[in-house]
């Protein structure tokens, strides 16, 4: 941060004689926390841990602070001050983006080893952030002035620049895999930003999943399957890895619309196969998304209505793909997946949401109506076992159905 | 503080809190058998040694089968009797299929050095690991009702194999004999908010353990369940299964961790037995 330079005219601003000399002031914030009733405590993506109480320091140190709407942020800062005949105190006042303001307070200066140190003591802003509505500042800029004066004249100190998230609502409580990750508010507050209603936050928090790019507060990718084999399956991973299978997004999603205190139950929604058993026997426990390859037909004749297989032998999901020992249905590119243009889509089953009667599969961008819409838009086959070591497949849809199994995230 | 550091060293590293005691502990020939489950990889660990051998001395193998976490936890399902783990598979995984998550495992094949597998091959050997049944039982829960609410659910091996499961506050028993599953109950209400455990003492009948220590007596001739011991335990708690003398206890996990150096076999003189 630039060292604010400064020479005054000490003898005009400390109200003394003119013929009293001239002195240069210098004068840096070194450190700013806020504080609140209504803060949130936030969490850094990689293990989950929560941010320390210092949200900004002249070192780098950049964390972003969250509140609820309605209440008032409050600040505290240190600085460093510098100057040939020090005061015994000064004042101090912010003016924050918004005309969200922290008042004047007489703060005392401490020498420190050739300079002096003061604090701004933690202090409420002179009026709250806008009830009920989601904000994102990037940045909400403090711009600090101090007074050596007590108030009759004020100088410029320092601007300090912090990334603020403003919820509209307390957020839901925590849970196992819903946290109040970094990445979570970043996303959920920048695009739901002025919003005010259920409806519009889920709306604008979807927007996030649309273009199929999702990115963390920092910029990284976070991929649907980067590697076939991925077991990250709870939002914890996919925070920290930045790989993971669908129950991931699912969580994402739900999480970006619960961080803002949206409560909806029955909104996480399992599918399968229904259980029902093969013209050839067995269970159809699989399906593909699109889009795969049919080639030959190596059971047409043991068994029509599943005619495709497919062997492998130990495991056959690598981080780059599938490895069949014989495969009639082959990958290729179709569907693409969030930061991932051809991602696993050999399952026995997907997690998806489910908000106010709308299907919103996160890991796709995709939105649907209901199951059967999920079944004719997006999948390519049916797969059974009818032996170890193999899968047959059909590509007629009719031989199956999809059910859901519903929860509460 | 001991037995922490040991069953995290025996289970691998992980992000999450140390691994803990999987629902119960189980003696059988003079051998201890009990589970630990790795939070992140969702894997499970069995640890096994002479009951008069300390914990800390278990030796320890990598098992393909293992339990998600989610805020309703269900810890892993599972009995021994011999060298056959009968368990359900409930890791979380996209091939994992539920309808196909009742295993039926030879821990012969498993009691060895293993190669260095990563943990998304075994997660990928659990899926393909032998079928004991379809689940039928969740099937049928599913069908009469797809919402989830404190659905939990165990798996023991009797004379037959019993399997009780709850959901929105109804608890039903089946048990699965000659190929086919059968209800043992009809389905009753229940208060469960946390996960309860099926126990079997032989001649004794079916019993389930809430999440407070009460015990709960299923009649088979007419399907209903009664209470038969209020339980106020207000701390997680480990079951003791002992095969070999027919007695079920329970013991704080905290304890058993506390303990440390203890053997199962010292340990149960501090723990409480289920008398029903």
């Amino acid at each position: 941060m630039k060292f604010m330079h400064r020479l005054f005219l000490c003898a005009l601003l400390a109200g003394q004689d003119l013929s009293a000399q001239d002195f240069s002031y210098a004068v840096r914030a070194t450190q700013v926390q806020f504080s609140g009733a209504g803060s949130i405590a936030l969490r850094e993506d990689s293990l989950g841990s929560l941010y320390g109480p210092v949200h900004w320091n002249n070192t780098g140190l950049r964390v972003p602070a969250a509140f609820v709407s309605g209440s008032r942020m409050a600040v505290s800062a240190a600085f460093v001050f510098r100057c040939s005949k020090a005061p015994d105190s000064i004042v101090l006042r912010g003016f924050g983006t918004d005309t969200i303001d922290f008042p004047a307070q007489t703060v005392a200066l401490f020498p420190a080893g050739g300079v002096y140190t003061c604090t701004y003591p933690a202090r409420a802003a002179s009026k709250a952030f806008r009830a009920g509505f989601v904000d994102y500042y990037a940045p909400f800029t403090i711009r600090w002035e101090l007074s050596l004066d007590k108030g009759a004249r004020w100088l410029a100190a320092d601007t300090t620049k912090h990334k603020v998230y403003v919820t509209r609502n307390s957020p839901m409580p925590e849970l196992t895999a819903f946290k109040y990750y970094h990445t979570v508010l970043e996303l959920s507050c920048k695009n739901a930003k002025g919003e005010s209603t259920d409806t519009g936050i889920i709306s604008k928090c979807w927007g996030e999943f649309t273009d199929q790019v999702v990115l963390n507060h920092k910029g990284d990718s976070l991929h649907y399957y980067k590697t076939f084999n991925t077991s990250n399956t709870s939002l914890p991973g996919l925070m920290r890895y930045r790989n993971a299978q669908c129950y991931t997004f699912a969580q994402l999603f739900a999480s970006l619309v619960k961080i803002q205190g949206v409560s909806r139950t029955n909104n996480y929604v399992y599918i399968t196969p229904q259980s029902k058993s093969s013209p050839c026997g067995g269970t159809i426990n699989r399906f593909l998304v699109r889009n795969w390859n049919f080639g030959v037909k190596s059971d047409a004749v043991s068994c029509p209505s599943f005619p495709y297989r497919n062997t492998y032998t130990g495991t056959y999901i690598t981080p780059s793909g599938y490895v069949f020992t014989s495969a009639d249905v082959s990958d290729r590119i179709g569907v693409s997946g969030q930061c991932n243009k051809n991602p696993s889509s050999f399952f026995n089953n997907h997690q998806i949401t489910k908000f106010d009667g709308v299907y919103y599969d996160a890991c796709y961008g995709m939105k649907f109506s209901s199951l059967a819409d999920i079944k004719t838009r997006a999948f390519d086959a049916w797969g059974v076992q009818l032996s170890p070591g193999s899968y047959n497949f059909t590509s007629d849809m009719s031989q199956g159905d999809l059910i859901e199994i519903i929860s509460t995230f | 503080m001991i037995l922490y550091l040991v069953l995290a060293l025996c289970a691998g590293s992980s992000l999450y809190a140390q691994p803990a005691i999987e629902r119960k502990i189980i003696i059988e020939h003079g051998q201890f058998y009990f589970f630990t489950i790795d939070e992140e990889t969702q894997l499970a660990t069995l640890h096994t040694g002479a009951v008069t051998g300390k914990l800390n001395r278990a030796r320890s193998y990598p098992v393909p089968i293992g339990r998600e976490r989610t805020d309703a936890f269900n810890p892993l399902c599972f009995d021994i009797s011999g060298n056959t783990l009968t368990g359900i598979n409930w890791i979380l995984n996209s091939n994992n299929s539920r309808y196909e998550a009742l295993k039926q495992i030879d821990l012969r094949d498993w009691k060895k050095p293993r190669q260095d597998w990563t943990s998304e091959d075994w997660a990928q050997l659990s899926f393909d690991q032998p079928v004991l049944a379809p689940n039928v039982p969740w099937q049928e829960m599913i069908e009469a009702n797809n919402v989830l609410d404190n659905c939990f659910f165990d798996l023991v091996q009797i004379e037959s194999k019993v399997m009780a499961i709850c959901n929105q506050g109804r608890l039903r028993i089946w048990s699965f004999a000659g190929g086919k599953w059968t209800p043992l109950s009809k389905p009753v209400p229940v208060g469960f908010t946390t996960y309860f455990s099926l126990v079997s003492v032989k001649g004794a009948g079916i019993a389930v353990i809430d999440g407070k220590g009460s015990v709960y007596r299923l009649d088979e001739a007419s399907g209903t369940m009664s209470k038969v011991k209020n339980g106020n335990a207000d701390r997680p708690q480990v079951l003791i299964v002992d095969y070999d003398n027919y007695k079920t206890y329970t013991l704080p996990e905290e304890a058993i961790r506390a303990s440390g150096f203890l053997s199962v076999k010292e340990l149960i003189p501090h723990a409480e037995e289920i008398v029903f």
